[in-house]
């Protein structure tokens, strides 16, 4: 083999894996076939996930592994394939299957006594482990997709820590509590505020009348840690974090898998914690969060608690009213700006799969940051729906507690207005978008004088 | 729910109750000789008095007439079941249709295998409907069809039956046109779910859970034309019902499976093979059909030297002549869709003389739209279009009712397909008249030459190897990711009792890392959606559109692998005797711009199919009795390339050549795994493989090894490529290069590798055994293929190869390529 030829196939096994995803039809198969909103989850979360660098700093004091625990390839050394002689039954379907194409005349091999001992490997019976062909081996290997190279980094070995055994009907799985006082701040907010929240802002962005009675303190906050984003059978949520507010107290509970095995544990607490409370608090999580729960609730024999809930998706009214003043609506940038967090150290949920897989086989892992990421996705929740929720409508300027900038002030206005102009609310409307006129650059100047105009018309009693 | 009628009064009616187009006009009945009698008796009996065609006719044979065979409305059936049936005129049953709704609402799994037309879509409704009736709408019902089309018209007649019983069950087609918007809808709220393998392997099936209540009360599974799964393709069907099943087990429900296809050799094994269980077979036929005759018409020759005969589109055209008109409906077949659309100009051109309208004529093929098709079928069973030429799109069960005659242009390739061509001739009661024109494709001489196999023959077994050890693995794959596999499962023979199966889990756990072993379970524990990356190897509902430029509508559809033949720019697109040239072929995004010309000429393209070899991973020699290499075989992975590489315009009628252009297409491109024989140049010179005859004689044994090879290797011929190269660039000698014709092979070549001797020794005994002298078709090829010298030097190779010592391992070092 020449050199030409050898760079060739270096290369064809480079790309071998980009070239399989690539190619994937997705249509017919229709990966996302099963769910209108599959493929905006895929969007959505990818994005919401955040793609930027990792850092070092493994947490406090545990013992810290660099390491890329990448294991060899299958040897080229495997046991030679064995060639068992059919048996009975084979040779005699086989000597069926031979019907040459030709007449009595040209006498065919067909049906013959003598027909040829077939040296079936494939489909012939298992007569002891690991007899798999080397062909075979390399033929799988080449399809397999490599998993993603993950950046080195700091990892713990062993069980996360502070974990204790929690028992369901279905078995045990792991939970990590944690209680904080509700004076605490999580980035410049602090967690206390969602007391202060009132249901009038949510049900206008969503027209949700479930929420009218939307309880703080009978809200469970809710996000997820999974194998994958492309949802179907499986894929596992192994990290289900949970929120709420118990007397002065927030109550962050961490429901983790030590293996597959715990799923229908852990599903059967969560759909019990959830059918407890009175509305669920999620971020994407109408199109994410609930999905992935519910079907593996339905693999399980859940009955999943979702239905009947009432359910703040916290992304969509706050992507009506930020997404103009911000370069996007994922969680990490609406924390940052409506919130003041700035995560130090964010492992991206990309990495959360591997997380778990290396935990599971054994490997040093980086779960802790896992935890900590979804500890603070929980916190978020709680303080950005405080600030949805602390949003006086009432007030001309409609200001809210947290110190947005003028760009977010005018946003905010503009989606307001056009929130109370979609629910017939013309009089504040039209109050609402003069305050956002007043604030809007020139380019947005005409798209508000309208709908100024529109609700001054449309707030004056008709005359006949 | 058309073919069901068979059995009413509705097809009694015969001839009389046909619509005015019949009515002769003055222009009609000019016709020459017996076209004015709707009796094949007669007119095979004109055919052969005729002085010009009755030459060319080789062969006759009639089948006598078969009865009737009905009973009354079986009393198992639900009384409002009954109740419908009879108000739509039909009291009584084919003997096979109750046999199989019988066996059926007895909870057997059943499979239907009479001809097309034989009424066996309601032997699948009536137990679907009845389990609904049943189960007052709670049974679920699950069909499977190969096509989009089939599924939609399915759906059509499911929905009126329901619609006719007064209650608002829904059966709906799922498949990658569902909108997504009403997916879920669909998913909650189905009774029957039509669909395809496609979709059923990475849309339903990953997503499960979503389905949930669909698989608790899972029923009925319907395969539908169970005679297509079959080769690589019908193997990774297999799995997906495995998964199917084993799904349908984690919600607690055992749904019975209800067969449809041809008539097939075995059906019990096919179906086994297929769903795991062991099936009733139906298959007597208990429709009546009249007397049929068939004839083998072989076109003159035109150049005895050469072999050339007489163009089989033109010699068509003069059959219909002779035999089409008014009072008679016939079905042409051609082998190619460019032949289709040729010969309906053709027909449509001489319409006057056979006293038809050209709007009687009509062509008929898969990539037409399903409105287009729905109206041509209707015509057909109208009575309103006389002719159609079609594709194999007519073989399958699309319902356009029996016809008089059927013409098959070339032989289809395979005696089931011959079959169920000639079925589509034959009306209830009355003759029927098939004729197979012979092409000058060796095939089709040697069936000329020798009919008795086209009558004697059994129809082939089907390949089918679900234990195919890729494709398990690579369905397994799919599988654990949908529900995690037990020990105990498989201690009880779960996946379909298939072997290796723990084997496999292990090593996907082991070394690749996608399962995790915990305890006696694997779980799939990788970031990936499987179903997506593994394909079923069958091109899949992948097309290209046909849009006409001006009205930017679109005019039709072809899938991909055709297109790059049929949609180049320059390219002439017919349809139904009207010509498009195509402007512009965006391949990126499956759309081909085409203009509506006046065309005199239709383009051929040429594709030029080469291959490189990637890696050699074993190597067997055998030595030269003084030293040296005698022939070695080697296996590994080639890339083969598919490039389009210029066209013809050709000229109708005449076929002159009037130009020739270049086509810019991207190629298509196979990484796959190959088998490759060689022959050392000595021991070729030993063979006298010497001059030109050498290079023929070596083909022959080539394609004589692909033809045997598949009976060995459980998949279809077309499963397999071949390139036959007398000095191969690559290995610097002779060589044989058989490959996977799968995106990343499935291991049939790898299979060669070990019984390439057995493959040899059966196809030795094929020529050895035929009577012919200098070769035919049967054996090495027709003696214009194979040369004068082609079955002596065939036999010689293959004797050679076949006896003495076999080849013993050696490195397969780059030095050993290039010998």
């Amino acid at each position: 083999m020449d050199a030409s030829f050898r760079d060739r196939l270096a290369r064809l096994r480079r790309e071998a894996p980009v070239r399989s995803a690539a190619a994937a039809p997705r249509d017919a198969g229709a990966a996302q076939a099963d769910d209108a909103q599959a493929s905006a989850a895929q969007n959505g979360v990818a994005s919401r996930h955040e793609s930027g660098a990792d850092g070092d700093v493994a947490p406090g004091g545990s013992p810290t592994i660099a390491s890329s625990a990448r294991e060899a390839t299958a040897s080229a050394s495997a046991a030679p394939p064995s060639h068992e002689p059919s048996a009975g039954d084979v040779s005699e379907s086989d000597a069926c299957l031979r019907e040459p194409r030709t007449d009595d005349a040209a006498a065919p091999a067909a049906g013959e006594a003598h027909a040829p001992a077939l040296e079936r490997r494939v489909g012939a019976e298992p007569s002891s482990h690991h007899e798999l062909p080397a062909w075979w081996k390399s033929r799988v290997q080449r399809s397999s997709q490599a998993a993603p190279l993950a950046p080195a980094g700091q990892r713990t070995l062993g069980e996360p820590g502070d974990l204790r055994e929690a028992l369901t009907p279905r078995g045990a799985f792991a939970v990590r509590e944690v209680r904080l006082p509700l004076e605490q701040r999580h980035g410049l907010a602090s967690l206390e505020r969602v007391l202060d929240v009132r249901a009038e802002l949510f049900l206008l962005l969503t027209g949700d009348e479930r929420l009218r009675e939307f309880d703080p303190r009978r809200a469970l906050f809710l996000d997820i840690e999974t194998t994958g984003l492309s949802g179907g059978a499986g894929t596992k949520a192994f990290l289900v974090g949970l929120g709420w507010i118990e007397a002065r107290e927030f109550v962050l509970w961490q429901g983790f898998l030590r293996g597959p095995e715990e799923e229908a544990a852990l599903l059967h607490e969560v759909a019990e914690r959830i059918e407890c409370a009175q509305a669920l608090v999620t971020f994407f999580g109408k199109t994410f969060d609930r999905h992935r729960l519910e079907d593996k609730m339905r693999v399980h024999g859940v009955r999943p608690p979702f239905k009947d809930r009432a359910h703040l998706d916290l992304y969509h009214p706050l992507r009506a009213l930020y997404r103009p003043a911000l370069a996007d609506a994922r969680l990490a940038t609406l924390e940052r700006a409506l919130c003041g967090l700035l995560r130090e150290d964010d492992l991206s949920g990309a990495y959360a799969p591997e997380a778990w897989y290396d935990f599971l086989a054994g490997r040093p892992h980086r779960l802790e940051r896992v935890f900590a990421h979804n500890r603070d996705d929980v916190l978020s929740l709680a303080t950005l729906c405080a600030h949805l929720g602390g949003i006086e409508l009432a007030s001309a300027a409609a200001v809210s507690g947290a110190a947005p900038t003028l760009q977010l002030e005018w946003a905010r206005l503009r989606g307001l207005a056009r929130a109370l102009a979609q629910r017939k609310r013309w009089s504040e409307c039209a109050q609402v978008a003069q305050a956002a006129r007043a604030l809007a650059a020139d380019e947005h100047a005409p798209e508000l004088e309208a709908l100024v105009d529109l609700a001054l018309r449309r707030s004056r009693p008709r005359r006949s | 729910m058309r073919e069901e009628r068979a059995g009413g009064d509705e097809q009694a009616k015969g001839p009389s109750g046909k619509p005015d187009t019949r009515a002769p006009s003055a222009r009609r009945g000019s016709a020459r000789r017996a076209r004015s009698g709707g009796d094949a008796l007669e007119l095979a009996r004109a055919l052969r008095d005729d002085p010009e065609l009755s030459t060319r006719f080789a062969h006759w044979r009639e089948i006598p007439p078969r009865e009737e065979h009905s009973v009354p409305l079986p009393a198992a059936l639900h009384p409002r079941l009954r109740e419908q049936l009879t108000a739509r005129g039909q009291t009584r049953l084919y003997t096979h249709q109750a046999q199989a709704i019988e066996a059926a609402l007895a909870g057997e799994d059943v499979l239907i295998g009479t001809p097309t037309a034989s009424g066996k879509t309601l032997c699948y409704v009536a137990p679907v409907v009845q389990r609904l009736l049943e189960s007052k709408g709670d049974a679920r019902a699950l069909m499977l069809f190969p096509t989009k089309a089939l599924s939609q018209d399915q759906s059509a007649n499911l929905n009126e039956l329901i619609a006719a019983l007064g209650e608002n069950w829904r059966s709906f087609t799922y498949d990658g046109d569902t909108p997504p918007s009403v997916r879920r809808a669909l998913r909650d709220d189905g009774h029957v779910v039509l669909t395809n393998p496609w979709m059923l392997h990475a849309g339903i099936l990953p997503n499960h859970a979503k389905w949930s209540e669909f698989f608790t009360s899972l029923r009925t599974i319907v395969i539908d034309e169970a005679h297509t799964l079959c080769g690589v393709f019908g193997s990774s069907v297999a799995n997906v019902v495995r998964r199917l099943l084993r799904i349908a087990e984690h919600y607690h429900s055992r749904p019975q499976f209800i067969l449809s296809s041809a008539t097939l050799r075995d059906g019990v094994e096919h179906a086994r093979a297929l769903t795991g269980r062991t099936v009733r077979v139906v298959d007597e036929d208990g429709s009546p059909a009249g007397a049929r005759v068939f004839g083998v018409y072989n076109p003159p020759l035109l150049d005895p030297v050469a072999g050339l005969r007489a163009n089989a589109l033109e010699e068509a055209r003069r059959l219909a002549l002779a035999i089409c008109g008014p009072d008679r409906q016939a079905i042409f077949f051609c082998q190619q869709r460019t032949a289709v659309e040729v010969l309906t100009r053709y027909l449509k051109e001489c319409a006057g003389s056979m006293g038809l309208e050209p709007d009687e004529i009509r062509g008929y093929r898969g990539g037409y739209l399903p409105l287009h098709r729905r109206e041509i079928e209707d015509g057909l069973r109208r009575g309103a279009i006389k002719i159609v030429v079609s594709t194999n799109a007519l073989e399958l069960g699309v319902d356009i009712g029996r016809l008089d005659v059927a013409v098959l242009v070339g032989y289809p390739g395979s005696q089931a397909s011959f079959w169920q061509r000639a079925g589509r001739a034959g009306r209830r009661g009355q003759s029927s008249l098939t004729v197979l024109i012979a092409r000058s494709d060796p095939l089709d001489q040697y069936l000329a030459a020798s009919p008795s196999y086209l009558f004697e023959a059994p129809r082939e077994k089907l390949g089918l190897d679900p234990n195919n050890l890729v494709i398990l693995s690579e369905q397994l794959k799919c599988a654990a990711f949908e529900l995690p596999f037990h020990e105990r499962d498989l201690a009880q023979g779960a996946f379909g009792g298939a072997p290796h199966v723990a084997d496999v889990l292990d090593y996907l756990a082991g070394e690749s890392k996608l399962l995790l072993k915990r305890g006696e379970t694997w779980h799939w524990m990788a970031d990936a959606y499987p179903a997506q990356d593994v394909p079923l190897a069958s091109g899949g509902p992948d097309n290209v559109l046909i849009l006409d430029a001006e009205s930017k509508k679109a005019i039709g559809e072809i899938d991909r692998a055709g297109s790059l033949t049929t949609c180049h720019e320059g390219a002439i697109y017919q349809m139904e005797g009207e010509t498009w040239k195509v402007e512009r072929f965006d391949y990126e995004n499956r759309r081909a711009y085409v203009r509506n010309v006046d065309s005199d000429y239709f383009t051929e393209a040429e594709v030029d199919t080469s291959w490189q070899l990637l890696r050699v991973e074993r190597r067997g020699e055998r030595e030269r009795e003084g030293g040296g290499e005698d022939y070695s075989i080697w296996s590994g992975e080639v890339h083969v390339t598919t490039l389009a590489t210029q066209y013809k315009k050709i000229r109708f009628y005449t076929r002159e050549n009037v130009g020739c252009e270049d086509i810019h297409l991207p190629p298509e491109e196979l990484d796959t795994q190959a088998f490759v024989l060689t022959l050392s140049e000595q021991s070729a010179e030993a063979l006298e493989l010497v001059g030109p005859e050498r290079g023929a004689a070596w083909r022959s044994v080539g394609s004589l090894l692909r033809r045997v090879a598949p009976l060995f290797l459980r998949c279809q011929p077309s499963d397999l490529g071949l390139a036959s190269e007398v000095r191969s660039p690559t290995f610097g000698r002779p060589a044989i290069v058989l490959y996977d014709r799968v995106q990343g092979g499935v291991g049939l070549t790898e299979t060669l590798f070990e019984s390439h001797r057995d493959v040899v020794a059966a196809a030795l005994r094929i020529v050895e055994r035929c009577a012919c002298k200098l070769g035919c078709p049967a054996c090495v090829g027709p003696l214009a293929e194979a040369g004068a010298l082609g079955k002596p030097a065939a036999l010689r190779i293959l004797r050679h190869l076949s006896q003495g010592a076999r080849p013993q391992p050696r490195p397969a070092d780059a030095e050993s390529i290039q010998a």
